[in-house]
């Protein structure tokens, strides 16, 4: 699974790996978005267990 | 990773950048990503590049970027202390944050009610409150760039209003302006900007995800906006000028005012010297057809000192059918001469077309002027 989530996120946007904004040690901000089928979600209906968020774009 | 997985250890959950949600369905069928995935077609996360993978605790503290298997397999062998999780957040009332944004008056205010609008749909309402934000603090960077998320999505939308596409990339642009370092933003302009300032095209995936969806016997995810033109164009590095062709310099051709509607999006409209524009063309025949047995659409005219073509190209090919009235597209790539003065530069175009009145009715050759208008300013947003 991981190889795969990996080679999605990480081969999708060559040679632009750096970040700013949310450091190690904050609470990442809670937040309501639609999904891919347009329901508003959000961060907190997935707490409770480790969590592996992957921030992403297809270009 | 599966085993976490399995025993429900760990979770897995996506958001994705893109303007357009379709896009992400079709990438997300295309790599089979069957957890959670959200759409931050605003920036609402703030997040200035991707990826970045996070492992959050249980209670939601960002507590590493593992960027390898084996970074994330040593993290989920530690345990961390559990904090209260945050109480789940809801989407604030529309009608709440208006009489907020009204008594406050604030950037703040009146962007998250864009913000809350836009979520829900409210396009008008977001693109409203995304210029009140802008009016009442010219620098709010945010507001500008969602302002440009919300008017592009309108543009593709039935509530369209003319010019949409053009203000949506002239806010983006601005939002640039302000935050240069802010990559995702920069992308957004670059999608529909000058091959010479691409890194890459964008979405080249898309014909190699529908070929490997189908092998595996399903339909892909239709699009309701299909990339096009320099949305999937390639880089070009190399500068090549070509000829624009002048048929009617002396404008004998009569003029068309209503038969042929023409919309032009300048990417971007306001420009340092030196750099290149691209500019799309839209033809709309409204009431008339498209006589396809005559000469044909032709962009043409005589460019200013200082301006060089680059490319011009038709993206949608004449059809078979002797008349039709399909939506056309062209576009055409400008370099601006780096010696350019800086202030108002206008680009004067014309189009020539063959059009009927009607099936089998009268068939005319016409003109229509296209004034494209720049500005040049050396300390315009770069989008290389």
């Amino acid at each position: 699974m991981f190889p795969r989530l990996l080679a999605c996120v990480l081969l999708c946007l060559p040679g632009v790996l750096a970040d700013e904004g949310m450091e190690v040690g904050q609470r990442h901000p809670d937040f309501v978005l639609p999904d891919l089928a347009g329901e508003l979600g959000g961060l907190s209906e997935h707490l409770g267990q480790k969590l592996l968020l992957f921030n992403f774009a297809s270009w | 990773m599966q085993p976490y997985l399995d025993d429900g250890s760990l979770r897995v959950i996506g958001v994705v950048q893109e303007q357009h949600a379709a896009r992400a369905r079709l990438y997300a069928q295309w790599r089979q990503l069957d957890w959670p995935i959200y759409v931050d077609s605003l920036n609402l996360l703030d997040h200035r590049v991707v990826p970045i993978p996070m492992l959050l605790d249980a209670s939601g503290i960002i507590r590493a970027r593992p960027r390898s298997p084996d970074a994330l397999a040593e993290l989920m062998q530690q345990s961390f202390p559990v904090e209260a999780p945050p109480v789940g957040l809801k989407l604030p009332d529309a009608t709440e944050l208006r009489t907020q944004a009204e008594a406050l008056d604030s950037a703040r205010a009146w962007r998250d009610l864009g913000d809350a609008c836009f979520l829900t749909g409210g396009l008008d309402a977001a693109v409203a409150a995304f210029e009140q934000a802008s009016l009442r603090d010219p620098s709010d960077a945010r507001a500008r760039f969602r302002a440009g998320v919300a008017l592009k999505r309108r543009s593709e939308s039935e509530q369209a209003q003319p010019g949409d596409a053009q203000a949506a990339i002239d806010s983006w642009a601005q939002a640039l302006q302000l935050v240069p370092n802010q990559y995702i933003w920069r992308r957004r302009v670059q999608q529909y900007g000058p091959r010479l300032n691409k890194p890459y095209n964008f979405y080249f995936w898309i014909d190699e995800a529908r070929q490997a969806i189908r092998a595996r016997g399903d339909a892909p995810v239709v699009l309701q906006v299909e990339p096009e033109g320099s949305e999937i164009a390639t880089p070009q590095k190399a500068v090549q000028v070509v000829a624009l062709d002048d048929p009617d310099p002396e404008g004998r051709v009569d003029r068309d005012a209503s038969r042929v509607h023409i919309e032009t999006l300048v990417t971007p409209a306001r420009l340092r010297p030196g750099h290149a524009v691209r500019v799309r063309l839209t033809f709309e025949p409204g009431a008339a057809w498209w006589n396809n047995e005559a000469e044909g659409l032709c962009v043409a005219g005589t460019l200013p000192p200082g301006v060089e073509l680059l490319e011009l190209r038709a993206l949608t090919a004449a059809p078979a059918a002797a008349e039709t009235r399909e939506r056309r597209l062209w576009e055409l790539e400008l370099r601006i001469s780096p010696d350019q003065p800086a202030g108002p530069l206008e680009i004067p175009l014309y189009v020539l077309y063959d059009v009927c009145e009607d099936q089998q009715g009268v068939c005319l050759r016409l003109r229509q002027d296209v004034q494209l208008q720049l500005e040049i300013d050396a300390a315009a947003a770069s989008i290389e």
